[in-house]
């Protein structure tokens, strides 16, 4: 490695380079500002799903302000389609949208629309900017683009091919209409592509103005530049796991109704500063809407990356050069590598959070002193109906019921809540005043689950219970049950630390009739009238270390925050605790713990 | 004669400044003790008495006004020394405050900790009670579990009580009622209810917010008791006021009270100095910056107003809604150390040295490079006149730290290398620059830069230069510019109503009506705190957005335009606005989320006195001539140095030119030109770039 840091050597002078970096990463933000000001689908906003980047006219990816992790290596794709599709057509003034994944790999999935526009400088077309967001609907056979009923990916929403909507600067309304009168929601999608839209001229201001600052030859240097820098910093951490080949693999587990699963598996090679991730041996692609696209495989492995080898990575580096030491393989038709006409819609969460147990599970052997141990999984409702409130409709995830508790890492506990981890903590739980208003719902309870933490050195995060009751009389509530399977087996513990339990979804029907976990995942689709009631309990997360090594202080204080039971302090951490007075007997507390070390090696 | 005091307190120094009915000034500078920070305080009135040739007691009973920023509620929250809260939620509801909507503040390095709340789980204690959003009350208020919550409390020896219930901001009766019983269970506690803090829609935010001023509330009383029994004891009568977030001032009582709205308290000072300091000039849209040893803080005053936001986070992560100044605050001081990472990256702080061991140059043993050392190298600063010559400055040790720890590692001369961290600070600072004007909708061109700390003259041009900014105001009294803003404030308190209405529906006499009861309580309260009515003021707004976005834009409402044929109006500014901040506008309908009345208390400010016409020519002051490094002339050129203390009305200096004063050193490049205004301020003027 140390050959590696001799050859870099940058030839931007050392002041230019650290304030493009700045200047680039700020044009990004600021589009990206714009974006969250002004937004209006609640999964644009609440969960901040999109993401801001600057690229070299072919997609190689500069800089980004990205909100929601998982998409952060998403837009190469669209934009690589894009330049092809109009190769030799692309004119100043051109703006150009796109969605599907299997018209040249452009989309990662349905509902991410991906708004792609050449910023010209002096006639030549010198940066490309791409935002791509999640939208409110997409059209297809259920609202919002999760619709676990699909037979094909037509029935998932409306697919859009690298299409120009923008011609010289001139909107091609037509264009827009055809769009726009097969999503349901047309009005908000209009002023939310409008918003896309203006978020990007405030960025191709910028990047021309800093252009005619600086002169073309020294920003493109800078762009080689930085893209080097970054290569070499990410290979000097692929350099310290000790080579060879690791395996990580998650069973294979059915969302939904079709009860069709396969196995997500993944070989990772590391020679050197070098790493393949091999996805070859994954399972085919199923008739469950969970299949990834490749961009959705690529962009879930780049942010496993960054979490664990790139976490020091400043936010201005984070770019292309940091994955040159990558290389990925798939197979076309397997689960993590769609091919058309196979289903999608859920890819980005489901199959996305198995991308990332994966590859987590091959670093840990390799570092586990840098890994994150695994988050709890989120199946999650998708409520809809009519709010008679406001005399309009209303559509969406249950966010309150997405909380699950974040994994550790070494030296440090998992955050309560803050999951799922594509979001790691980009996503905003509505408060309850705010869901209340939004839907004709009252919560019960919204509160962290005691226990639900996985014992470890350093603890797993606690889920949530997230319970309401349907107060929407006359007018029903559909529900949806989404994501992942209540059964979902988190991984990677690490260096001895435990594994959450299970999710529970169950449901109370005002005649009293139970729904219990088995029902909502065979049903996956119910009709609630005021006074039924939804019940989740969310998982936590996974643990790190072994737990008769916790700090007894911080066992003592979980107790006594009654995150953790006097019965787990006892069984999982061998502290022996006075349930009145809190106080620990240190002794025998001492002795419970060598005696149990001896029986776990026996 | 009477005198009115305006006090700072700053990490290492607290600062006071006098003003008589005459407008004359007098300055002190007092080191801060920041373990009763009242100590400083009265010491810093001995000296101010002493400039007078009084004691102490002469000179109290002739203070007629005392505005105070502290810092004692944000050091209570940095330094985790608040006090222990228990907190009252709705049941089902306990760990809002530790979820903090699901936020992270950084996304990829798990190893940062979730931060503890300021009230630990075993204080939350859970009540039975519940509204619906439409006021149908779900479950009673169980007053047996409050009592028993209290005698918990008791037993642990909780010290503040927060109560935040769910939809409390617009059905408060359960969590005025719960305030009402642990006030009468634990009557010596510090007792705070959401509806008195900051009864807004948004749970989240709201009970964060009262649990801060729980936190802090002991800590603040005491330290005003304390303070305000010292005042007495010397013999002073007069109202003594505290600066507030918002840049208004308030009664101690208030202050004990609110004591969370005294949390930005220190820095909300510097756009009503900079208002001060230039309003004699005509110039009423700028931007005030105050670069000090470790951090630079920029906010904007636009048409006389200084811009406001509506949330923040103390310490990076407990959250904080409440109207306060904008000010936005970036790492980059004098102390700020320059380092190459591993792969030949340069990078300038926000590690900084702090006064001690301080830049490389203060010789007090350490090896890393500054923006000071650039400083000095460059020719900025005279190492023989730093402060004065209080502190010696050795550029031998600068020029070696940066030869050693950038130049050479770098392969450049160490003069490219004190340019590049220059360059590389400068940048930082015009970034926060953008931050407060371009990012809000703003062009800097059109703003004066007016310029504070012991570092900010020193840079100030540069930044101008890099922002198009052709005007620059820098105050005498540069050095001490966020005491002057607390004594020309009015009292201010701010009052809210959420509503969530499509403006399209809206009543126009319901909206009066909810106005007018907000004035009402403004009302009361300045009475309180003995305001005539004629010197009361209010300034009314709403927070708008388009139906169903998220974030919103605060309007300002003008008291005709509460009418049937007004809401067109504010909406229309709402359009605008829009489009300003974000490039487009759009033909959906619009909501109003919260209506938001301030209520004023204006108070006398002092004159500043004006001075007469001495010469334009400043040749006489020039003491010495070196060599400074300017980049429009391409390095050094020999640069005349003028005795900026001496400096007399009308003087004009044209660039290349040092001014050097006590306090602060001024740089002034080629092409600019400044000149000594009749109030004895430096007004510099920049050349138009292209």
């Amino acid at each position: 490695m140390t050959n590696e840091k001799k050859e870099l050597k940058l030839k931007t002078s050392p002041a230019d380079f650290e304030v493009l970096a700045s200047s680039f990463y700020t044009a990004a933000r600021e589009m990206g500002i714009n974006i969250e000001r002004t937004a209006r689908a609640p999964v644009f906003f609440s969960a901040h799903d999109y993401v801001v980047t600057i690229n070299k006219p072919n997609g190689d990816l500069i800089t980004l302000a990205e909100y929601i992790p998982v998409l952060v290596g998403a837009t190469p794709f669209a934009i690589r389609a894009v330049m092809e599709y109009y190769k030799g057509d692309i004119h100043e003034g051109d703006i150009f949208l796109c969605n599907d994944p299997y018209t040249l790999a452009g989309g990662n999935q349905l509902a991410d629309w991906c708004v792609v526009v050449p910023v010209f400088y002096q006639g030549e077309h010198m940066f490309t900017i791409a935002i791509k967001a999640h939208q409110a609907d997409t059209g297809g056979g259920v609202p919002g683009g999760y619709n676990p009923n699909a037979m094909d990916i037509w029935g998932e929403g409306l697919r859009i091919p690298p299409m120009r909507i923008v011609e010289r600067g001139v909107e091609r309304s037509d264009v827009w209409d055809l769009i726009l009168t097969n999503i349901r929601l047309e009005e908000m999608q209009r002023s939310d592509l409008h918003c896309m839209i203006a978020a990007t001229v405030v960025g191709s201001r910028r990047l021309v103005g800093l252009v005619d600052m600086w002169g073309k030859e020294v920003v493109e240097t800078y762009i080689d530049d930085v893209f080097n820098y970054s290569e070499a910093r990410m290979r000097e951490q692929v350099a310290r796991i000790p080579d060879g080949t690791y395996h990580g693999e998650v069973k294979p587990l059915s969302p939904g109704r079709y009860n069709d699963a396969s196995i997500v598996r993944c070989d990772m090679v590391v020679k050197g500063s070098d790493m393949t991730l091999d996805f070859t041996q994954c399972g085919p692609q199923v008739k469950e809407y969970v299949n990834s696209t490749l961009a959705n495989t690529y962009s879930s492995a780049y942010l496993t990356l960054l979490i664990s080898l790139g976490k020091e990575m400043n936010r201005e580096y984070r770019n292309s050069g940091c994955f040159r030491m990558l290389t990925i393989l798939t197979k076309e038709g397997t689960i993590l590598h769609a091919a058309k006409p196979a289903t999608e819609g859920n890819d980005t969460n489901f199959t996305a959070a198995q991308v990332i147990d994966v590859i987590e599970t091959c670093l840990a052997q390799g570092l586990p002193e840098e890994t994150p141990a695994g988050w709890g999984h989120i199946p999650y409702w998708t409520i809809s109906g009519m709010d008679l409130r406001r005399g309009r409709g209303y559509g969406g995830p249950d966010f309150n019921g997405t909380c699950s508790g974040a994994g550790a890492i070494w030296g440090t506990d998992g955050w309560h809540t803050g999951a799922p981890q594509i979001c790691s903590g980009t996503l905003w739980y509505p408060e309850i005043e705010v869901a209340e208003s939004v839907y004709p719902i009252v919560w019960e309870r919204w509160e962290l689950v005691p226990d639900s933490g996985a014992p470890g050195r350093w603890r797993g995060g606690c889920g949530v219970y997230d319970q309401w009751v349907a107060d929407s009389d006359p007018e029903p509530i559909n529900l949806a049950y989404c994501a992942d399977p209540y059964d979902y087996e988190v991984k990677p513990a690490i260096a001895g630390g435990k594994m959450p339990g299970k999710n529970s979804k169950r449901l109370l029907m005002k005649d009293g009739h139970w729904e219990s976990n088995e029902d909502t995942r065979r049903v996956s689709l119910y009709q609630l009238h005021s006074g039924d009631r939804v019940f989740d309990e969310d998982q936590g997360g996974c643990g790190v270390g072994d737990p008769l090594d916790r700090d007894i202080e911080a066992v003592k204080r979980d107790v006594r925050d009654e995150l953790v039971s006097m019965k787990s302090a006892l069984n999982d951490y061998g502290v022996i605790i006075d349930p009145v007075t809190f106080v620990v007997d240190v002794k025998a507390t001492n002795a419970l713990r060598k005696e149990m070390k001896s029986k776990a090696k026996a | 004669m009477k005198y009115v005091v305006g006090i700072d307190i700053g990490g290492t120094f607290t600062d006071l400044i006098s003003i008589d009915q005459g407008g004359e000034s007098k300055v002190v500078k007092t080191p801060s003790t920041p373990k009763d920070p009242g100590v400083a305080v009265m010491d810093g009135l001995a000296k101010i008495a002493k400039e007078y040739g009084k004691s102490l007691e002469e000179f109290m009973p002739d203070l007629e006004r005392l505005s105070h920023g502290t810092t004692v509620s944000t050091n209570t929250v940095l330094t985790w020394t608040g006090a222990k809260v228990g907190l009252l939620c709705t049941k089902g509801f306990r760990d809002e405050l530790e979820i903090r909507f699901g936020t992270r503040e950084n996304v990829y390095d798990y190893r940062v900790a979730q931060p503890p709340a300021l009230s630990p789980r075993y204080l939350r204690m859970p009540i039975e009670e519940r509204y619906k959003w439409n006021g149908e009350e779900v479950a009673p208020l169980n007053e047996d579990e409050v009592r028993k919550a209290c005698k918990y409390f008791k037993e642990q020896g909780v010290e503040a009580v927060a109560v935040c219930f769910l939809w409390s901001f617009r059905y408060p009766a359960h969590e005025n009622r719960a305030a009402e019983i642990v006030r009468e269970e634990l009557p010596d506690i510090y007792v705070t209810a959401s509806t008195e803090v900051q009864p807004e829609v948004r749970e989240y935010w709201r009970m964060s917010t009262t649990v801060l001023n729980a936190y802090v509330g002991p800590a603040l009383s005491r330290y005003m008791k304390h303070l305000v029994g010292e005042m007495d004891n010397t013999g002073f009568e007069g109202t003594m006021l505290i600066t507030q977030s918002n840049a208004g001032v308030m009664s101690p009582d208030m202050a004990c009270q609110q004591a969370v709205r005294t949390l930005l308290s220190g820095p909300a000072g510097g756009p009503r100095a900079g208002i001060f300091f230039t309003r004699r000039l005509g110039i009423d849209d700028l931007i005030t910056i105050d670069m000090g040893g470790t951090s630079f803080d920029v906010s904007l005053v636009k048409a006389g107003q200084p811009m406001m936001s509506l949330q923040s986070a103390v310490g990076g992560v407990y959250h904080l809604r409440l109207p306060q100044i904008d000010v936005h605050t970036i790492g980059s001081g004098g102390g700020s150390i320059a380092w190459i990472d591993q792969f030949g990256a340069l990078h300038v702080g926000p590690q900084a040295a702090g006064a001690d061991p301080g830049p490389a140059c203060y010789d007090k043993g350490s090896p890393e490079p500054t923006i000071t050392d650039a400083d000095v190298v460059l020719g900025y600063l005279n190492p023989d006149y730093f402060i004065g010559g209080e502190i010696k400055l050795h550029r031998d040790l600068a020029e070696k730290s940066i030869k050693e720890k950038i130049a050479d590692p770098l392969g450049m001369s160490m003069i490219e290398a004190a340019r590049a961290i220059k360059v590389i600070s400068d940048h930082a600072m015009v970034d926060g620059v953008s931050t407060v004007s371009v990012r809000r909708g703003e062009d800097p061109r059109k703003y004066t830069l007016v310029v504070a700390g012991g570092a900010g003259p020193v840079h100030a041009a540069s930044l101008a230069r890099e922002l198009h900014i052709t005007k620059l105001v820098i105050p005498k009294m540069s050095s001490i510019f966020c005491a002057v803003g607390g004594l020309i404030a009015d009292l201010r308190h701010d009052f809210v109503t959420s509503t969530i209405s499509r403006t399209s529906l809206l009543d126009p006499a319901w909206l009066h009506a909810a106005y007018e009861e907000m004035k009402e309580k403004g009302d009361s309260v300045l009475e309180s705190e003995g305001i005539p009515e004629g010197l009361r003021y209010f300034v009314i707004s709403a927070d708008m957005r388009y139906e169903s976005q998220y974030h919103e834009i605060e309007i300002p409402i003008e008291e005709e335009e509460l009418s049937k044929e007004g809401i067109p109006v504010i909406v229309e500014k709402f359009h605008r606005r829009h489009e300003e901040l974000y490039a487009y506008r759009d033909v959906t309908d619009t909501e109003m989320i919260n209506l938001r009345v301030a209520a004023f208390g204006r108070v006398t400010t002092p004159r500043r006195v004006e001075m007469p016409f001495v010469s334009k020519d400043a040749s006489k002051y020039i003491k010495t001539t070196r060599d400074v490094y300017f980049e429009d002339d391409g390095g050094f050129i020999p640069t005349p140095i003028y005795d900026g203390n001496a400096l007399e009305v009308g003087n004009i200096v044209e660039g290349p030119a040092i001014l050097e004063q006590k306090t602060t050193t001024t740089v002034i490049p080629t092409g600019a030109r400044a000149e000594v205004t009749s109030f004895g301020d430096f007004l510099v003027e920049l050349p138009e770039r292209l």
